[in-house]
């Protein structure tokens, strides 16, 4: 281990809401030595984030500093004037977004803001930060190093993208990077090539870097250490393997069990009954490029299907092509033997009302100025002309169904917390008492373990009402969870199909092989052996 | 590019005959009411038989219609039956009146709005941003006809600084420019401000620049290299929109003051009946409209790398 770079202490931010300022992050203690990687790790609202950006001098506007002391490299930060700090950031301490979509300036190509940072501080010539950064480009393995630059941030992929980041990031050779959730936003395969360029660059120039991230899997592959945080508090801080082999709280418990929810293979409805029939189903969008091709499926009743794939593998199209959304451009959508109508606006409130879906963000899918007793009983007056005492009756009962007290009625739905406003989507969906829902990536958005709290729900109204699912997901723990049976989608196309078991035991197709190994695993050596297998049969 | 340009160029010569033929239908084809409007109302019913004969009014329309339009496209707008002269004749000093306003106008606005809007947005919330956003809330609620009153009675009246009338009929003096410059600057800038504002504002809290102000790049970089280009694509199209504004529409501002300019000519073609005045002012407003957009269009592409139109 290196000497000191960076030692916290008492770390104290507040934020402004409600009228007041309010603890984000309690005291934190933290050190950190030059090479090493610490990894940060919680929920949203763990204050992870505000401790990374305020090593650099940095709080969100709302926020402040209210105490303690961040010392780097022997340097007071908080102490520092505007233009002091100006010469911590970007040269000796770096920032890699979550977003890089967001994070690049649109309007700017990818090498200017590579170089923008060396030439502003004096660091390198034009030519010379220029010439580093295609070399940047080589070692992160980017397509084309010579040339890519020239892009426009809107030109290249979402991995490509957050690896041109992590070169920015390394335009000035800092001591320490901060890593802000580099790869939430990826797919499982791209989420690889990150990480890998990530460990790669980390150990090639020895650079401390803190890493924050909510997924202790993905933390576990990179970090010397980890520090559990929650509600801006330390819950628990050890060596990596000690966190994993030996946890002393029981939140990092808890965050090292989940995903361990499993459906009861008992469960499984084997009586067969054909609900909804798809066939040689063809959809684009505005009659351009095909989004789904030759798509033949068939779900059975009381069973949940998970549609699996990565972004733009059209799943999300094919549930708009089956609820008419985006009426397919060729073959039939048959629900109970009967040919839908191709668009929604000629089907019946009937054949509306069986097919309901909840969607990836409740914060959207919801009425911000309706209360609980409007939003559920929307679809009740609707679809069956219930209202005033009757309706608040039904409101009630699907309430206590989701699990949420029966006073909640008169909230408004910015009152909830995140797992609060995806249970009323769903209870909004049961409402119209369905026979199939279609899930939409309903849990993407949300903390893991409110997200395992939803599918236990989803498990449960199941089993009591007899519904059929259609997980779309692109998450592969999930699908274990909650699948019977598993479609894989890749480019428009089914390419694997069937009971989930015969899916997930070898011999796979290909992708589903590629899709399941790029799974995460709690085993710091996992991304090692995993590269390394790779290698070897390329 | 060169396609772009040639296809908005196309789209405006369609908008254009559009909205010729739609004119053309509205004024003339009731031949009758020609008549009565170019030789008046004490006119015999020979006297205007006569007259439709000789101007070819008893062809069939179509025919008319492109004897009309091919008329336009020579400048031959026909004779004004109010001023008693060729329609370009009263026109075009007009519309060369009205530009020269605009453009003083534009010369202020532009610096103005922008500057401020930018300020107001950098910082939202601050004792600036509040003061900015209440006095353009509060100019721009205030409708030309009332300031052009309280700014006479102020310069003009008690002050006796200025002119209160533009007409210029000693030649151009530059004094009489003022009060309408004034009037419509006060009224206008507070919107546009309003808009840069909302824009600025709205960069400011985007991830991008974060990312430049975690590079240690000064804050002046921040905003004119990251924060200002993003922020300047909604103003341009509203900056734009007010090129149309002021061609066309200042016509109270125009009336009051005097002023010999566009807006007060299409008011006065259109008290005094004067079909083909009205005709040609229309379509000189509408090329002036198709011209500004497509140029925004263009401007667009060059301001936003991510817009590409085909």
């Amino acid at each position: 281990m290196g000497e000191r770079i960076l030692t916290i202490r008492n770390l104290q931010i507040e934020g402004f809401a409600d009228e007041q300022w309010k603890p984000i992050v309690n005291g934190i203690d933290l050190d950190l030595n030059r090479g090493e990687v610490l990894g940060l790790i919680g929920e949203s609202g763990a204050g992870k984030s505000t401790i990374g950006i305020a090593t650099m001098g940095y709080c969100r506007p709302g926020c402040r500093f209210a105490g303690g002391t961040i010392d780097f490299d022997g340097v007071q930060v908080h102490g520092l004037t505007s233009d002091q700090i100006r010469e911590v950031r970007g040269v000796r301490i770096s920032y890699v977004a979550q977003s890089a979509a967001a994070s690049f300036n649109p309007a700017h190509r990818l090498i200017d803001q590579y170089v923008e940072t060396p030439v502003q501080h004096g660091v390198l010539k034009f030519q010379q930060a220029a010439k580093n950064a295609r070399a940047m480009y080589a070692t992160l393995d980017l397509p084309d190093p010579d040339n890519i630059g020239k892009r426009f941030p809107h030109q290249v992929s979402g991995g490509q993208l957050q690896r041109a980041m992590v070169a920015m990031a390394m335009s000035c050779e800092p001591d320490l990077i901060i890593f802000d959730e580099p790869t939430t936003a990826l797919d499982v395969t791209t989420q690889i090539e990150v990480l890998a360029a990530i460990k790669d660059i980390v150990h090639r120039f020895n650079t401390a870097a803190i890493y924050i991230t909510h997924d202790l899997a993905v933390v576990v592959q990179l970090a010397d250490r980890i520090m559990v945080l929650r509600y801006g508090d330390l819950v628990e801080e050890s060596e990596t393997h000690e966190i994993l082999n030996n946890p002393k709280e029981d939140y990092t418990r808890d965050l090292l069990a989940v995903r361990t929810f499993r459906k009861n293979p008992e469960d499984l409805v084997n009586e067969q009954v054909p609900l909804i029939d798809i066939s040689e189903l063809h959809a684009s969008y505005g009659g351009g490029m095909k989004v789904l091709e030759d798509i033949n499926l068939s779900v059975e009743k009381g069973r949940t299907v998970a549609i699996v794939g990565e972004s733009g593998s059209g799943k999300s199209t094919l549930a708009r092509a089956m609820t008419g959304l985006l009426p397919p451009s060729q073959g039939t959508v048959k629900y109970s033997g009967v040919e839908l109508p191709r668009s929604y606006k000629e089907r019946t409130k009937d054949q509306l009302r069986q097919m309901q879906m909840i969607y990836q963000m409740p914060d959207v899918a919801l009425n911000p100025r309706q209360k609980l007793r409007e939003v559920i009983g929307r679809p009740l007056g609707f679809y069956f002309g219930i209202d005033g005492r009757e309706r608040d009756r039904r409101v009630k009962e699907l309430l206590e169904m989701i699990e949420l007290p029966t006073n909640y009625i008169d909230r408004f739905t910015p009152e909830l917390s995140g797992g609060q406003k995806q249970r009323v989507c769903i209870a909004r969906a049961l409402a119209a008492q369905p026979v199939v829902i279609i899930c939409d990536e309903v849990t993407s958005a949300l903390d893991q373990l409110v997200a395992e709290e939803i599918l236990k729900l989803l498990d449960r109204l199941q089993k009591e009402l007899e519904m059929t699912y259609l997980f779309i997901t692109h998450d592969l723990a999930t699908v274990k969870a909650i699948a019977d049976e598993i479609v894989v989608m890749l480019r428009g196309r089914i390419v694997e199909s069937g009971l989930k078991d015969d899916v997930l035991t070898p011999p796979h197709h290909e992708y589903t092989e590629l899709l399941l190994s790029s799974v995460p695993e709690m085993d710091p050596n996992w991304l090692d052996r995993l590269l390394e297998s790779r290698v070897s049969v390329e | 590019m060169a396609i772009l340009i040639v296809k908005r160029f196309l789209l405006m010569i369609l908008t254009m005959v559009a909205v010729s033929i739609i004119l053309f239908l509205l004024l003339e084809i009731d031949i009758e009411s020609i008549a009565i409007k170019v030789l008046g109302p004490y006119s015999t019913e020979e006297q205007r038989l006569l007259w439709l004969e000789n101007n070819g009014y008893n062809e069939p329309v179509v025919l008319r219609y492109f004897t009309w339009f091919g008329n336009f496209l020579v400048g031959d707008f026909g004779m004004s039956t109010a001023y008693k002269l060729p329609v370009g004749d009263v026109l075009w000093p007009r519309l060369w009146n009205t530009t020269i306003l605009a453009f003083w106008v534009f010369v202020f606005l532009v610096p103005v709005s922008l500057v401020l809007g930018i300020l107001s947005g950098m910082r939202e919330g601050s004792k600036l941003d509040r003061t900015i956003s209440v006095v353009s809330i509060l100019t721009t609620s205030v409708p030309e006809f009332a300031s052009t009153v309280f700014f006479s009675g102020v310069f003009v009246f008690s002050l006796q600084w200025l002119p209160g009338t533009s007409n210029m009929f000693d030649g151009f003096d530059w004094k009489q420019l003022i009060l309408p410059v004034l009037v419509l600057l006060v009224y206008d800038f507070g919107y546009v401000t309003r808009m840069t504002r909302a824009s600025m504002a709205e960069v400011m809290t985007t991830a991008y620049v974060r990312t430049a102000v975690l590079k240690g790049l000064p804050y002046r970089q921040v905003i004119l290299k990251h924060a200002l280009r993003n922020a300047l694509i909604a103003p341009f199209t509203v900056l734009m929109l007010q090129v149309n504004w002021l061609l066309s529409g200042v016509i109270v501002v125009e009336f009051f003051y005097a002023y010999k300019g566009f807006g007060a000519l299409l008011l006065d073609a259109a008290l005094r009946q004067d079909v083909f005045l009205i005709e040609a002012c229309t379509m000189v407003a509408v090329f002036v409209v198709v011209a500004t957009q497509m140029i925004s269009d263009i401007a667009y592409t060059y301001l936003n790398p991510r817009i590409r139109f085909t």
